[in-house]
């Protein structure tokens, strides 16, 4: 059992971890609309300026706030692989400019790498509190918690299953697999039921009646 | 296939977005009259459930894997309105959390998964009778439309030609659908065999 992988940066200590996630959440997002939305507005002249000026604020950011870099990069670097067919696909059609190609590449890659320093220096449950303040209903933040709160002990179950697979059914292919694949689906749908009427009742106990704050 | 961050264009984006809010909107009122307190915990676990089905792909030989999106399964289980939320808060938690699909691009993630993996694969399952080919029929068709929309949102943002790009989604999109009504109809059956009260509570 090894879970605090989903936000585990968040809690270092560092000049932008100090700030109010408020502020953290709204430079967050105006960066992204920035790069995703706006990026003209960076180029004075030169689409290839614009993108590096971004990339270079990105990795300031980065810097002051002391989470590993081979971190921040390998973890963004998970979309290349699409950015990468798009821009091969378009390179045989001769479609797009290099300036173009560039720019798609590095769009993608920036726009993980900003979501990436907002998750790894704001808490998931600070996110939601934030979000909840600004007004966001109080069914989908119950919903996000309930969520988040699950998501880890699902996770050791599913491990267990997957080990019980690869010692019963490694050897199993095909229509087969996908019926033992399946039957895992299964039983984890029939546990998230069950547990979910234990949960209720465990909270109805406490004074819960659909609102957790 | 969860869209990215930077592959659509302004208008594209913004299009996509407004779309997703409206049906969100529009289901949060619906389920909010009806909802019992007892399925609130209820939806978290299963908005888990999807997120981590989502995560963990499994391979079909030949060096593919799929994974499912669990749509069409909690459209059946709780209702396509109830199922769609699920689904926003799993793909906006696989965004934050798993950089699975862009924050901006959610929009477009939402509409093309999630609004018509429930409302258009649901339609298609109540509509058809006999339940083994409505579920696969629900699968493929609802895969179709995705994969036409999907296509549509990247050839109008001029990152790939309307042909290349329905050719690709089609394929991405035709075998998960087909995966997806199967394995839903496995599921659905497993459960009979297993716990049938849980489905006869639902219905």
């Amino acid at each position: 059992m090894n879970h605090a992988f989903i936000d585990r940066y968040a809690r270092l200590k560092s000049p932008i971890h100090n700030l109010k996630s408020s502020q953290k959440l709204l430079s967050a997002f105006s960066m992204l609309a920035l790069l995703l939305l706006g990026l003209p507005l960076l180029n004075f002249g030169n689409a290839l300026f614009g993108i590096l000026l971004y990339g270079f604020w990105l990795l300031m950011i980065a810097i002051i706030s002391r989470i590993p870099l081979t971190f921040l990069f390998s973890r963004s670097a998970l979309v290349l692989p699409f950015s990468a067919l798009i821009v091969i696909v378009n390179f045989y059609s001769g479609n797009f400019e290099f300036d173009q190609m560039i720019v798609t590449l590095f769009k993608s890659f920036f726009s993980v790498f900003t979501l990436l320093l907002l998750t790894s220096t704001t808490a998931f449950n600070d996110i939601l509190k934030q979000l909840s303040q600004w007004g966001m209903p109080r069914l989908l933040i119950t919903i996000l918690a309930f969520m988040y709160r699950y998501f880890f002990l699902l996770l050791d179950e599913i491990e267990a299953l997957e080990r019980a697979v690869q010692m019963r059914h490694s050897s199993v292919t095909g229509w087969k697999r996908i019926k033992v694949y399946s039957n895992i689906i299964g039983v984890l749908l029939i546990h998230s039921f069950e547990r979910a009427e234990n949960v209720y009742q465990a909270m109805q106990m406490r004074g819960f009646s659909g609102d957790l704050s | 296939m969860h869209i990215p961050d930077g592959f659509l264009s302004t208008p594209v984006t913004l299009g996509t977005i407004g779309v997703s809010v409206t049906a969100l909107t529009y289901s949060f009122k619906k389920v909010n009259q009806t909802i019992k307190p007892e399925q609130i915990p209820l939806m978290g676990l299963l908005a888990s459930f999807v997120f981590m089905i989502q995560l963990f792909s499994f391979p079909i030989g030949v060096g593919t894997s799929v994974h499912l999106t669990g749509a069409l399964l909690l459209s059946i289980l709780l209702g396509p309105r109830a199922g769609f939320i699920i689904m926003a808060v799993s793909l906006l938690a696989l965004s934050l959390l798993f950089q699975h699909g862009g924050i901006f691009s959610l929009g477009a993630n939402l509409l093309n998964m999630g609004l018509v993996g429930c409302f258009v694969g649901y339609g298609f399952y109540r509509l058809i009778p006999g339940e083994r080919w409505s579920l696969i029929i629900a699968g493929v068709g609802s895969g179709i439309i995705s994969a036409i929309l999907c296509a549509l949102e990247l050839a109008a943002s001029n990152m790939l030609e309307m042909s290349v790009a329905l050719k690709t989604m089609m394929l991405i999109y035709g075998v998960t659908g087909l995966i997806e009504g199967t394995i839903t109809l496995l599921i659905l059956d497993f459960l009979r065999k297993i716990k049938p009260e849980l489905l006869d509570q639902l219905s």
